[in-house]
Parts: C-alpha cells; sequence; structure tokens
C-alpha cells in the first residue's frame, strides 16, 4: 500500500470510530443506565491522540466536539472546548504515553476523561446550567471500564494498516 | 511504533500555541451562542449534519416496534380494533358534553364581559430521539419549520402536560421536558386555585413546587393544572399530582414534591398546541429559556 492511500484509510477509520463513538452517545439507554454512559467520544480521541496524532488535527476534535453540542442541545463549543482542552496533553505526551504499559495507560486514560468532565462541570457552572449530584461523574467510572474495549477494538481496527 | 514521525516532531512546537486558539475559538462560541441567536444557523447546519446519526440509532428500536406490530396475530388486531372502537366512541359522548359546556361557559364568560377564550388547535408530533444528557430532559420531534412547529409551543400527551418548544430547524424541533432542571411551569391547584410554580428537579418523576408557605392549602394528591400565566401553556390542562409535602417550621418555604401526570419517560407520540391567540396574553415567550439563560 502506498503512503497516501494509507494515509486515507486511516482518515476514514479513525473519521469512522468517531462516528460510532457519537452514535453510541445517543443510543436509547434505560433511564437507570443513562447517567452511566462512558464518555465514547473522548475514549475514541485520547486513543487517536496518542497512537495517530498527526491524523488529528484540532480542528478535527472541535468539529467533533460541535457534533457532540448538537447531539446533546448544550451550548455550541461546550464539547468542543472539553474535548481539545483534554486532547492536547495527550497530543503533547503521546511518545511518552505510547510506552506506557496497559495499566498505566488506562490510568492515563482515565486521568484525561477527568479532565474532560471537569471542563464540562466548569464551563456548566459558569454558564450557570445546573449540574447536581456525586452521579454527575459515575460517566467517569464507566468510561474506565470501558477503556479496555476501545483500546482492544481500535488496536484491532489499526492493527490492519500495518503489514 | 514508538518511532518519532518526522511531521509529528516539525508540528510539536506550535501544538501549545494552536491548542491556545482553539480553546479561545470554543469559548468565544460558547459566549456567543449564550448571549443570543445568532449562531442559528451554525447550530442548524450541525444539527443536519448529526441528524443521520439520530435516525440510524433511533431506526432498530422503530424497527422492533414495526415488527412487532407486523407479526401480531389477526384476532389480536381485531380486538384491539373493537377496543379502540368502543374508546372511542366513549371519548366521544364524553366530548359532545364537554362542547355543551364549552358553549355554556362561553356564554357566561361573555355575559360577564370576560375575554373570550379561543379554542386551541392540536398537531401530532414523533419523538425522534430523548437527549442522552441525564442532565438536560430534552427530546428531539419529527416535525420543524417546515409544519409550522415555533419556538414556545407547548406539548402534552394523552394524561397531560410534557413540555415546551425550545429550538426549531426545517424538519426538526427540540423541546424541553417539564422535569428539565432548569424548566419551571406556571400551575395551579385545581381544588383551590391556589398559584404556585413547579420546577423541574432533573428527575423524571419529579416536580418542585417552590415558593408555597408552610400555611399553603395544599394536600398530597391534589392535581395541578396549567395557570395560563407565564404566556406559553394555555391554561387548564393536568401537570402533577401532589405526592409529599413537608411541612417545614423552621424554613420559610414547605418542601412539596409532585409527579408528573404525562408518562415523560414512557411517551413516543406527543400532541403539540397550537395556540389561538388572544388578545389577553402578550407575553409569547418561553418562561425558562435554558439556551439565553
Amino acid at each position: 500500500m502506498n503512503s497516501a492511500a494509507s494515509a486515507r484509510s486511516a482518515i476514514w477509520r479513525i473519521a469512522g470510530s468517531l462516528i460510532v463513538a457519537l452514535a453510541l452517545t445517543v443510543v436509547p439507554l434505560p433511564d437507570f443506565l443513562r447517567a452511566a454512559r462512558p464518555d465514547w467520544v473522548a475514549l475514541v480521541v485520547i486513543y487517536w491522540s496518542v497512537f495517530a496524532p498527526q491524523r488529528l488535527p484540532f480542528w478535527a476534535i472541535a468539529l467533533v466536539g460541535l457534533a457532540l453540542d448538537a447531539l446533546y442541545g448544550t451550548l455550541l463549543g461546550l464539547h468542543a472546548l472539553a474535548l481539545v482542552v483534554m486532547a492536547f496533553p495527550a497530543l503533547r505526551l503521546h511518545l511518552q504515553l505510547r510506552v506506557f504499559s496497559w495499566a498505566q495507560l488506562a490510568a492515563a486514560a482515565v486521568l484525561l476523561v477527568i479532565v474532560y468532565e471537569f471542563v464540562l462541570f466548569w464551563s456548566n457552572g459558569i454558564a450557570g446550567l445546573s449540574t447536581r449530584g456525586v452521579d454527575y461523574w459515575l460517566p467517569v467510572v464507566t468510561s474506565a471500564v470501558a477503556w479496555p474495549f476501545v483500546l482492544y477494538i481500535l488496536d484491532a481496527v489499526i492493527a490492519r494498516d500495518r503489514p | 511504533m514508538a518511532t518519532p514521525n518526522p511531521d509529528t516532531r516539525a508540528v510539536l512546537p506550535a501544538l501549545g500555541l494552536r491548542a491556545a486558539i482553539y480553546v479561545m475559538i470554543c469559548i468565544a462560541l460558547m459566549v456567543i451562542d449564550n448571549r443570543g441567536n445568532s449562531l442559528d444557523l451554525l447550530r442548524r447546519s450541525l444539527s443536519a449534519a448529526v441528524a443521520p446519526i439520530q435516525i440510524g440509532v433511533s431506526l432498530p428500536v422503530r424497527l422492533f416496534d414495526w415488527s412487532g406490530d407486523a407479526a401480531r396475530p389477526r384476532a389480536d388486531l381485531e380486538r384491539e380494533n373493537n377496543a379502540l372502537k368502543v374508546e372511542r366512541l366513549r371519548t366521544r359522548a364524553e366530548l359532545q358534553r364537554f362542547n355543551a359546556l364549552e358553549a355554556e361557559n362561553e356564554r357566561l364568560r361573555a355575559m360577564l364581559n370576560a375575554s373570550a377564550q379561543v379554542a386551541d388547535d392540536y398537531s401530532m408530533a414523533e419523538i425522534l430521539a430523548v437527549a442522552a444528557n441525564p442532565y438536560r430532559h430534552s427530546i428531539t420531534l419529527n416535525k420543524g419549520l417546515q409544519r409550522g412547529v415555533a419556538t414556545g409551543q407547548a406539548l402534552v400527551d394523552a394524561n397531560g402536560v410534557v413540555g415546551q418548544v425550545l429550538d426549531v430547524t426545517d424538519f426538526r424541533a427540540t423541546a424541553i421536558l417539564i422535569t428539565d432542571p432548569d424548566h419551571a411551569t406556571p400551575v395551579q391547584v385545581v381544588r383551590n386555585g391556589l398559584r404556585t410554580i413547579a420546577e423541574g428537579t432533573g428527575e423524571i418523576d419529579r416536580l418542585d413546587l417552590v415558593y408555597l408557605p408552610n400555611s399553603a392549602d395544599i394536600d398530597v394528591g391534589d392535581v395541578l393544572v396549567t395557570s395560563g400565566l407565564g404566556g406559553v401553556f394555555p391554561i387548564g390542562y393536568p401537570v402533577a399530582r401532589v405526592t409529599s409535602i413537608e411541612r417545614r417550621p423552621e424554613q420559610p418555604f414547605a418542601a412539596v414534591r409532585a409527579e408528573p401526570i404525562a408518562g415523560l419517560d414512557r411517551i413516543r407520540e406527543v400532541v403539540l398546541i397550537e395556540r389561538a391567540v388572544s388578545a389577553a396574553d402578550g407575553a409569547d415567550r418561553p418562561v425558562v429559556n435554558p439556551a439565553d439563560e
């Protein structure tokens, strides 16, 4: 495969996985599970920030965030801001993160999800939108549980790219 | 895998700068969006872009509903059809009585020189999606500007008030439910006309009645209907039933909870009330508009 074709296929895979993540964020769930939905988009963005940083420019991350805002009906730019702030350390440190063991990488992913949720929490607070309850932080826990699956599936997706 | 990519290295020094630029763009977007409707076009095109995702996600559920209907035995359908016919007859009979009452009411009002209440018009809409965010109770409807849906229109189901339309695009409308933490519904107690406000709590089966003094004449089981104040909800639609009252002598107000009468977590379609605007209500703004607040 020549490099232009592989770049194109990589971009399709990234876009495809992000669309699947967006779909997973709006899949109807029973009421008691809704608060526990993992941050699929954040996890997928973390993965590609670490393993394909040059293929995931900030404008793409911001666009995905705006799509999330449209799906959630939140202030435009809210999720975009959270994703950009979260992706920055992941992009900056992607070389270190790549050599981490799986446990260290999982811990880093959870930290990044906490950053993401915190930015959302904080901007919501400034905009005067109420976010109550301890279960606001439930997605951090479920994202930690979901991370190994994201890692496994996207590793399998990326593996098809390698000779 | 850990081999540094040449173009990664070239890009890295500017990373912080670019991140800062995007952070500022996002903050600017939020501030502008928080202040008005100047981003409507962007919001609309984004909604249009993500609409296929929403439709794709709701497809299996709809397919399941449809196949359930298609696979049902004929006898079942006949039985249901018969039951519906009986039900329709009964409601029509009730409606006759209601029409007579309405006419009488109109006459009495005319005698009192009160402003005439104009009958509302109704149209149906289907719920396409429910907000994924547990802190926003909002739904997406399958009708938009094309079908005359307008911001601030009230939604009801067969039993009671559901919410109001918040945002309309060409083919879709987003509505906020009465249980959204940012929504408040002006209500009054049917039994004695006591006016209060039912605030959403973020829990689908709970509203809080705020600013009711401890001495207020309210009982568990009291039915609350829209009071028509605020100009969004037409008067007299059932909203909630009081479930618990805690009178707190040490506090200025009692803690009163109510449960919405509409099946907010079960409905698949809603009725949009098209208000015939009477001279009496000038206010056409939602009581609480979270997008603007």
